[in-house]
């Protein structure tokens, strides 16, 4: 197909079996239970954009950003020229009439200049991010910075904490928000162990898989490509590995 | 970073030295697993260091707990209680669980008039940001008393907690508040809970930072536990669910061994 640009994930074996990588300007879902290597795989990718000249962000909705770079950093994953941006929550107020602020100013930090400890929510207001916050802030730094690459960890975060009510509608206006905004977008989503087929999923262009199973008292991860609009991709699961230095690796002599 | 003793070597060895400071974790397993066993186990070492560390009741009530450690072997004296159990009230500041058991005899007696609608009461009054708001006064108090933190929390468990809460996703909100409540503590905390339904994923297990999961399983004639990580953010770990002993010793974790 003419005029398909692709974009490589920083995962060799992903690649191949992607035919050679994400179609860009689209927004896939990265799916996975907790502790499958979500957050590690995104986070190649957002490398593997620094690799090649482009301006990535990570979006922090589920752990205090002080312990994404601590995990990265044991990883010992060069974290160099990574923007990161803050969209946890404060503490929530639960006085009568709470000061609640709706967050529309979080700013976007270095990883590599983030401090050690967890920012504190003041004793005085809390300010909470809500989806259509978090969009305004994406669109303008998207004006500001240029981002090609953005990660946003994780979906479901952001559905459960930021998006009260009308769940499906704000997921379609926000997948159709980054489309727009041209950036290749990962969303991680956490599975339990029974998946079917969700929202997001349905709206999303794509689904990369990750999956931890127990086989004889002992944990085997795999990768799988469930669906790629536009592309062929490779039907098999691989086993894969998290390794030091590296990151998610896929296993297969063929790759 | 410094790695955090569980008190258990077995399973310190599984998470390669320890936890990661500083976060809070979940433990998951069926009842009669040794959540609560491990708990105690892990606010001892804290103990032994004399570090200041506080367990929040709200399944089992403190004297049954103490009972129950004290069968164990444990000195379970030092250790702070916030008795959410049956009312978020009875809290002993400085005291020791011998303390709290007599003032919930107390509360007991007094109950006893009427003891239906004070149940009711109770159920009411449980809640995550009741709680939450008391452990931030105790915390305050300890610091400024003092000029200490908690350095761990057990909360056994979050499942009466949900129960009486709020529902949907007002809880999902709460719990994810009070789980960033727990890492601005700065406290390494467990949150004790059930093993999550296979079609169903609460807020407190993908939030926390690393999931040790027990097992039990009740053959024809001993039940046999197990103990595995299911997630432990930012660390290596054993991959492999190893067999656990619960015996007069508290907990037994061989790392040799295959469950």
């Amino acid at each position: 197909m003419k005029g398909i640009n692709r974009v490589q994930t920083g995962i060799k074996g992903l690649d191949k079996m992607l035919s050679g990588g994400l179609i860009s300007e689209r927004p896939y879902i990265l799916s996975g239970p907790p502790g499958s290597g979500k957050t590690t795989l995104g986070m190649q990718f957002l490398l593997e954009g620094i690799k090649q000249g482009e301006r990535v962000l990570f979006v922090a909705l589920e752990e205090p950003v002080n312990e994404v770079k601590y995990n990265m950093t044991s990883l010992d994953l060069n974290l160099k020229g990574l923007d990161i941006l803050d969209a946890n929550s404060d503490i929530r107020r639960y006085e009568p009439t709470p000061v609640m602020e709706i967050s529309s100013k979080s700013k976007v930090q270095k990883m590599w200049d983030l401090p050690d400890t967890i920012r504190k929510t003041s004793r005085f207001k809390s300010t909470v991010v809500s989806v259509h916050s978090l969009q305004n802030t994406l669109k303008q730094e998207f004006k500001r910075a240029g981002y090609k690459r953005i990660v946003i960890d994780s979906l479901t975060a952001l559905k459960y904490f930021c998006m009260v009510g009308e769940e499906d509608i704000y997921l379609q206006s926000f997948l159709r928000f980054l489309s727009e905004s041209k950036v290749t977008s990962l969303l991680t989503v956490e599975t339990p162990e029974n998946y079917g087929l969700t929202p997001e999923i349905f709206l999303a262009r794509g689904e990369i898989r990750l999956n931890k199973t127990w086989e004889k008292g002992q944990i085997k991860r795999w990768i799988s490509v469930e669906k790629i609009r536009g592309s062929e991709h490779e039907e098999k699961v691989y086993p894969i590995e998290i390794r030091k230095g590296e990151g998610v690796v896929v296993l297969d002599k063929n790759i | 970073m410094e790695r955090l003793s569980t008190g258990i070597k077995g399973l310190d060895k599984m998470l390669h030295g320890g936890l990661i400071p500083g976060r809070p974790y979940a433990v998951s397993g069926p009842p009669g697993s040794g959540k609560t066993t491990l708990g105690i186990h892990f606010l001892i070492e804290g103990v032994k260091d004399e570090e200041n560390v506080i367990l929040v009741a709200l399944d089992e009530p403190p004297n049954e707990i103490k009972l129950n450690a004290w069968a164990l072997g444990f000195d379970v004296a030092p250790i702070r209680i916030l008795d959410a159990v049956p009312e978020v009230k009875g809290f002993q500041r400085g005291g020791y669980i011998k303390d709290v058991g007599t003032v919930l005899d107390l509360h007991t007696m007094r109950d006893v008039k009427d003891i239906k609608r004070s149940k009711i009461l109770r159920a009411m009054e449980v809640s995550i940001h009741s709680v939450q708001k008391m452990l931030r006064q105790e915390a305050d108090d300890l610091y400024d008393e003092e000029g200490e933190v908690y350095s761990r929390v057990v909360i056994d468990s979050i499942t009466a907690l949900k129960m009486f809460g709020m529902k949907g996703e007002d809880q999902r909100i709460l719990i994810q508040s009070f789980m960033r409540f727990l890492a601005e503590m700065e406290a390494t905390s467990l949150i004790i809970t059930q093993i999550p339904e296979p079609d169903d994923l609460p807020s407190e297990v993908f939030l926390s930072r690393g999931e040790i999961r027990l097992h039990k399983i009740n053959d024809k004639v001993e039940s046999k536990r197990g103990i595995g990580i299911e997630k432990m953010k930012g660390s290596e770990f054993d991959e492999h669910i190893r067999p656990l002993n619960l015996s007069s010793r508290g907990i037994e974790v061989d790392t040799k061994k295959l469950f």
